[in-house]
């Protein structure tokens, strides 16, 4: 065997740790980004129970061989793999049968029903009334005489549907005809052109570009956002240097 | 369907991974252990000149095996084979018979605890 000297050994494994540590943390991070990432965007919104499960599983299994260099790397990896395969698999049964959706996920509660507090449902899910006005309160309804429906989803989140007649009122009850509203579309950003997006659209390059010589523009750079709305409205902001050098 | 599909691919590997290293463990420490044999035999015959060139193949086997062990298993196991490797070694260099002879016995036994230790048994998995 190699012989080291007591304050060499010390030195060294100290260097040693302070490089494996990012190493590992950089590999786990990676790993873990990829693995949300593959799961869907399900995971990083509302999850259903059993997405929470390997949420919760799959950061306590990357943060413990991170810290501990004594532990291989592998047997952090091997069980996030196998929650990545788990969650896919228990996803595609959800999606694809009704039965398993129900066993998987489970199903949305109706705590009240046709303006009355559905009082067997409360128990059997141990949501005690505190917690419903409270959840009604948020929800900006702080009379319960108010809802029609009130439905705990299988997320845990309570979706609320109020009475008719305290709903808010829309043009449709009011019988006024509206414009189409579509989503505007992003022209210029960052002093980027996209000139895919202006394909979308019903006007030109040269026609944008007069439009940004008006307001003293003369490149893309200097634009922060020039975005086209389905009216045709064009909203330009340019770059706060360039607004600084027309105010001096 | 693609990320089942790619996720059912890296299971499989890695559960294809999780077999060959297990016949991997098993395999190398066998040809480490066979090597202690050989210690121990010639510090029973207190040959300690034999015993020292067979340590000195045990310790040649191991150096190669070691990176791959490392990957494999608790790095703590990895200190517990070298802490008797270096005992060993000390106690073959000062002719100390029973010293010798148990330091070889808890080499023995660390090597073949680890592939117990990673065996697909029921034991293992509860």
């Amino acid at each position: 065997m190699e012989e080291y000297s007591t304050s060499s050994l010390q030195k060294m494994s100290g260097v040693i740790t302070m490089l494996i540590l990012p190493i590992r943390t950089i590999i786990l991070y990676l790993l873990v980004a990829l693995v949300i990432r593959i799961m869907g965007k399900h995971q990083i919104g509302q999850l259903q129970p059993f997405e929470l499960v390997i949420t919760i599983m799959i950061s306590e299994l990357a943060a413990v061989p991170m810290q501990d260099t004594e532990i291989p790397l592998l047997n952090g990896v091997i069980p996030i793999i196998t929650l990545l395969f788990i969650q896919i698999t228990l996803s595609l049964l959800a999606m694809k049968s009704i039965r398993a959706r129900r066993l998987i996920c489970g199903c949305p509660s109706i705590l009240i029903e046709k303006g009355q507090i559905n009082e067997g449902e409360l128990s059997r899910l141990r949501y005690n009334l505190t917690d419903l006005l409270e959840q009604l309160r948020l929800k900006d309804i702080p009379n319960i005489a108010d809802v029609e429906y009130a439905i705990l989803e299988t997320s845990g989140k309570l979706s609320v549907i109020p009475k008719s007649q305290k709903r808010p009122v829309n043009p449709e009850d009011l019988q006024i005809e509206t414009a189409y509203e579509g989503l505007p579309l992003i022209l210029i950003s960052d002093g980027v052109f996209h000139h895919e997006v202006l394909k979308q659209t019903n006007v030109s390059e040269t026609w944008l570009r007069n439009e940004l010589k008006k307001l003293g523009i003369h490149s893309w750079d200097d634009v922060l956002l020039a975005s086209l709305d389905s009216a045709g409205k064009l909203y330009i902001q340019p770059k706060a240097k360039v607004r600084e050098i027309k105010i001096s | 369907m693609k990320a089942w599909v790619l996720s059912t691919i890296g299971l499989f590997l890695l559960l294809g991974f999780g077999i060959y290293s297990g016949s991997y463990l098993q395999k190398s420490s066998i040809r480490v252990i066979h090597h202690v044999n050989r210690v121990e035999s010639a510090i029973i015959k207190r040959q300690w000149l034999q015993a020292s060139r067979s340590l000195a193949q045990v310790e040649r086997s191991w150096k190669k095996i070691k990176p791959w062990w490392a990957i494999l298993i608790h790095h703590q196991e990895i200190d517990n084979i070298e802490n008797s490797l270096v005992k060993l070694e000390k106690a073959v260099q000062s002719h100390d018979r029973s010293s010798s002879q148990m330091s070889s016995g808890e080499l023995q036994h660390f090597l073949q605890h680890i592939p117990q230790r990673e065996k697909f048994t029921i034991i293992n998995i509860l």
